[in-house]
């Protein structure tokens, strides 16, 4: 028997929640990278970012498999260096003893974005996340600090969101 | 630019965002507002033929007088009122008369023509909230409409999605907690301890040390004397003014005062230690000047130790710090970390000289050493004070945002309620 009456799909996302978002686009290759990331491991992360046109947001590269994470953090470094910001997902082997966990990061350097890239980064972020189903952890990095392996196995280790 | 079209990246939109001291008003994509308009207005209940540009009339003999050159001319019988109440719009008629002469001197165009951004304050009610939605559609004919809280729109603009955004502006020093993009209304904590209780104790130091403050509308001459002397100024001929405009008048002063000479100690004050602290002078809009020591220090003390504040039982009052402890302590112990992480510290009383590092040598003696303690406030004096209007004018002019504001349509189909749904 269908439960479900007309409208009521609707309904429901029209009750959600819904925040301050700048109607950025995510482009299908974003959660298709992502899949292959969650279940075959293909990759040791993603990064993504806006596309120049402001409307879509998009992959810029993946990590291969054994890449270090000290070359991610290179290539999130030099992204700020060009005045840009980035997400980005981490396959995370924080112990060796357990399972990897996927971590989400927003990259936003303090002192090198402008307002325009920080907005923009931060109101088009959930369009992204919530197309990302199995994230274990996330994360806001606003400088070097914050990208330290260390804090990312404090996070991930931690019992807390 | 034609009326009603709002497609691509030059959407012509309007931003408003609204404080205790100012409004300012301009257009997205710009990176600083066009107009600062005080917030406080001249009120004259009986209107004599006034030759003047700037006001506006209304009926039943009672006229506005907006802006900072018309509010402060002296008039016989104009009171000076505000038609902020709270941080939320309490005096409509105000409001709308504040808007007609924004759209008719700064925008300089028709109000059918741009669509409108407003923010608004984290605790704003939703009756008020529709009240506006109504207003902007109904009055103004606004193409399309959107409202933003205030707090997510400084912790986006500085990067942050999850934060503890601490204002503190005219009226209240604040904390929002914000995370995810979602204000956590129970958690919200205000202080009055903030820029109009530094005018208030400045005043009360004026009258201690028997300085008459005399705001620079009184006075037709003046001349140079030595420090500490009687100051040799003339009188202009004026007509009899109400002590709300001068209170206005004097608390504008101060409030130059309190940028030019007050220092936030970095330690707590003590009266060995502020004796050895440099002098700062100040002269008066009427010629007097003296050298300011220990006042400098013990005013802002009070914003961080309320003990200090005379004649209120000490714990009846938040310090800066404690209002952001308290307002931490009501969230969800998971998302404290984040908090304390992400302290943005925006509005035009932090701007006081030393205010930041006190914070945080404040705060970090009360967290335990394992939380992390960041405070970030931008550098620049205008992205601090109009970090919220810079956030509305981004997120407004980006194309994708189109699709987001509240269209004539979705009104005209939906009703005023549609702003609980499209802007929560």
């Amino acid at each position: 028997m269908n439960i479900w009456k007309h409208g009521m799909l609707e309904d429901l996302m029209l009750n959600q929640p819904c925040i301050m978002s700048s109607g950025v686009l995510v482009k299908d290759e974003c959660t298709q990278v992502f899949e292959e990331i969650k279940i075959g491991h293909k990759y040791s992360y993603i990064i993504y970012k806006i596309a120049k046109d402001n409307k879509l947001i998009e992959v810029d590269c993946v990590g291969k498999l054994g890449e270090s994470y000290d070359n991610f953090v290179e290539k999130l470094i030099q992204a700020g260096n060009n005045k840009e910001g980035r997400y980005a997902v981490v396959d995370c082997l924080y112990d060796k003893t357990k399972a990897s966990k996927l971590v989400f990061i927003m990259w936003l350097p303090d002192d090198q974005l402008g307002i325009k890239q920080k907005m923009l980064y931060t109101s088009s972020k959930r369009a992204l996340r919530e197309k990302l189903n199995g994230i274990a952890k996330e994360l806001q990095c606003n400088d070097t600090d914050d990208l330290a392996w260390s804090s990312i196995v404090e996070k991930c280790s931690s019992k807390y969101d | 630019m034609s009326g009603g079209v709002y497609g691509g990246d030059e959407v012509g939109a309007i931003v408003l965002d609204f404080g205790g001291y100012s409004i300012r008003a301009g257009y997205a994509g710009e990176d600083t507002p066009k107009a600062e308009i005080p917030s406080s207005v001249g009120v004259l209940e009986e209107a004599e033929a006034v030759m003047e540009t700037d006001e506006i009339k209304k009926d039943g003999g009672r006229k506005y007088f907006i802006d900072t050159n018309s509010l402060r001319v002296p008039r016989k019988g104009m009171e000076v009122q505000a038609f902020l109440k709270d941080g939320m719009i309490d005096n409509w008629d105000i409001f709308e008369s504040v808007l007609d002469y924004t759209y008719k001197r700064h925008i300089q165009s028709e109000s059918q023509e741009h669509p409108v951004m407003m923010s608004e304050a984290s605790w704003n009610s939703r009756a008020k909230r529709e009240r506006l939605t109504e207003i902007m559609f109904e009055k103004y004919n606004v193409p399309a409409f959107f409202l933003c809280k205030n707090a997510v729109l400084s912790a986006f603009a500085n990067g942050r999605s999850t934060g503890l955004v601490v204002d503190s502006g005219a009226t209240y020093t604040t904390a929002v907690p914000v995370y995810d993009g979602y204000v956590l209304g129970q958690a919200i904590v205000k202080s009055p301890l903030a820029g109009d209780f530094i005018s208030l104790e400045c005043r009360k130091l004026m009258e201690e040390l028997n300085i008459d403050v005399i705001p620079p509308y009184m006075i037709a001459s003046k001349e140079p004397v030595n420090e500490n002397q009687a100051p040799k100024w003339k009188k202009k001929e004026i007509p009899e003014v109400t002590s709300s405009f001068h209170n206005y008048m004097v608390k504008d002063v101060l409030q130059d005062f309190a940028a030019s000479v007050l220092q936030v100690s970095d330690v707590p004050y003590e009266e060995s230690g502020a004796e050895s602290m440099p002098c700062t002078p100040y002269e008066f809009p009427n010629g007097f000047h003296r050298d300011f020591a220990e006042d400098r220090i013990k005013i802002p003390e009070m914003l961080f130790d309320p003990s200090q504040i005379k004649d209120v039982p000490s714990n009846s009052m938040l310090s800066v710090g404690h209002v952001i402890t308290t307002s931490v302590g009501m969230c969800d112990i998971d998302i404290r970390p984040s908090l304390y992480s992400s302290l943005i510290v925006v509005g035009g009383n932090s701007l006081l000289n030393g205010f930041s590092d006190r914070l945080n040598r404040d705060l970090s003696n009360k967290l335990t050493a394992n939380m992390r303690l960041k405070l970030i406030s931008a550098t620049g004096t205008s992205e601090r004070r109009f970090s919220t209007w810079i956030g509305g004018s981004i997120l407004a002019s980006l194309g994708s945002f189109q699709q987001m504001w509240i269209s004539k349509q979705e009104y005209d189909e939906g009703g005023k309620s549609c702003v609980e749904k499209k802007c929560p």
